[in-house]
């Protein structure tokens, strides 16, 4: 009949209508960007470097240091099993390695090697754009902190 | 159509079959003269008569068939609604309209409202699967701000720390 082609018609635009204003798909992620910034803290001063600021403020509540520099900020693109190396310091060094996704999430292991020796390991499950702190390691007259961030990369 | 039209077309049929009265079969036959679409309209009601009357005749006494009768009927005759009143039946079903609205609503919520009123979606945020550490002392916590996670690696016991 007719009547039921001019049904099918409309539920055909209202389908049509639906998938244009549906939300946008995740897209498919192949590698992921990792940002590595090396932060000293300090108690012995007060300075704090501009770019930290914010992290400052959000440290304040669970950190007692005064002082906070930026020694080093890298950025490293790793596809999935791929590994990556930033030197801390003398005889340390930060290892990642991107292990590959998980539903919305990159697993990545972090490991800390003075030496030769792994004094420290962690698997991360980050999302697009997250990051996560690992702070501790003596470092001079301070600790190094490390803020870890990671974005998808298509 | 004019007013002689509302008044003399429902007896069009009637006209048709002979069954009016001499002075009313007049006034039909006059106006017919005059007016264009009753006489199309009269021209359909022939061209319908005929398609029953030859699918009556085909059929034996005990079974008659119609199928497909009316909508050829419908295609020879174009006598069923125009599309704007098909459109405007159709669109007044709540049939229709019921899915439609609470899709309509469904996704207006999803891409308009809720970011007006910024809903407390949960935020995903970073998470630590594992933690190892030589000195064997780990502390793992979020930072009250954002919940970003923050592991703080602890001196040996005994060794004293910074933090």
């Amino acid at each position: 009949m007719k009547s039921n082609s001019g049904k099918r018609l409309i539920c055909i635009l209202w389908c049509l209508g639906l998938f244009l204003l549906r939300p946008p798909l995740a897209a498919a992620f192949s590698d992921i960007l990792v940002n590595v910034e090396v932060i000293k803290a300090t108690r012995n001063s007060t300075e704090i470097d501009p770019q930290l600021q914010d992290l400052v403020k959000e440290l304040a509540p669970v950190l007692n240091y005064s002082g906070f520099s930026l020694l080093k900020k890298i950025e490293i693109r790793l596809v999935q099993k791929g590994k990556g190396d930033v030197i801390l310091s003398s005889g340390r060094v930060l290892e990642l390695e991107f292990l590959g996704f998980e539903d919305k999430q990159a697993r990545l292991l972090v490991r800390i090697v003075e030496k030769g020796e792994q004094t420290f390991r962690t698997t991360l499950l980050m999302v697009d754009k997250g990051s996560v702190l690992i702070g501790g390691p003596p470092h001079h007259d301070g600790v190094l902190l490390l803020r870890i961030g990671a974005g998808f990369v298509p | 159509m004019e007013k002689t039209c509302e008044s003399l077309g429902p007896r069009l049929s009637a006209y048709l079959d002979g069954e009016l009265a001499e002075e009313e079969r007049r006034k039909v036959k006059k106006h017919l003269e005059t007016c264009q679409a009753c006489r199309e309209l009269v021209h359909e009601l022939e061209e319908t008569g005929t398609i029953l009357k030859s699918a009556l005749s085909s059929a034996s006494e005990s079974e008659v068939d119609l199928t497909g009768v009316w909508e050829e009927i419908e295609e020879r005759t174009h006598f069923g609604p125009s599309l704007w009143q098909r459109m405007k039946k159709l669109v007044g079903k709540p049939v229709v309209w019921l899915p439609a609205t609470v899709a309509t609503a469904a996704v207006a919520l999803l891409l308009f409202i809720l970011p007006i009123l910024k809903v407390q979606v949960p935020i995903e945020l970073s998470r630590v699967e594992s933690v190892y550490s030589r000195t064997g002392r780990v502390m793992v916590l979020q930072t009250p701000e954002s919940g970003r996670p923050l592991i703080w690696i602890l001196p040996e016991a005994g060794k004293g720390g910074s933090s």
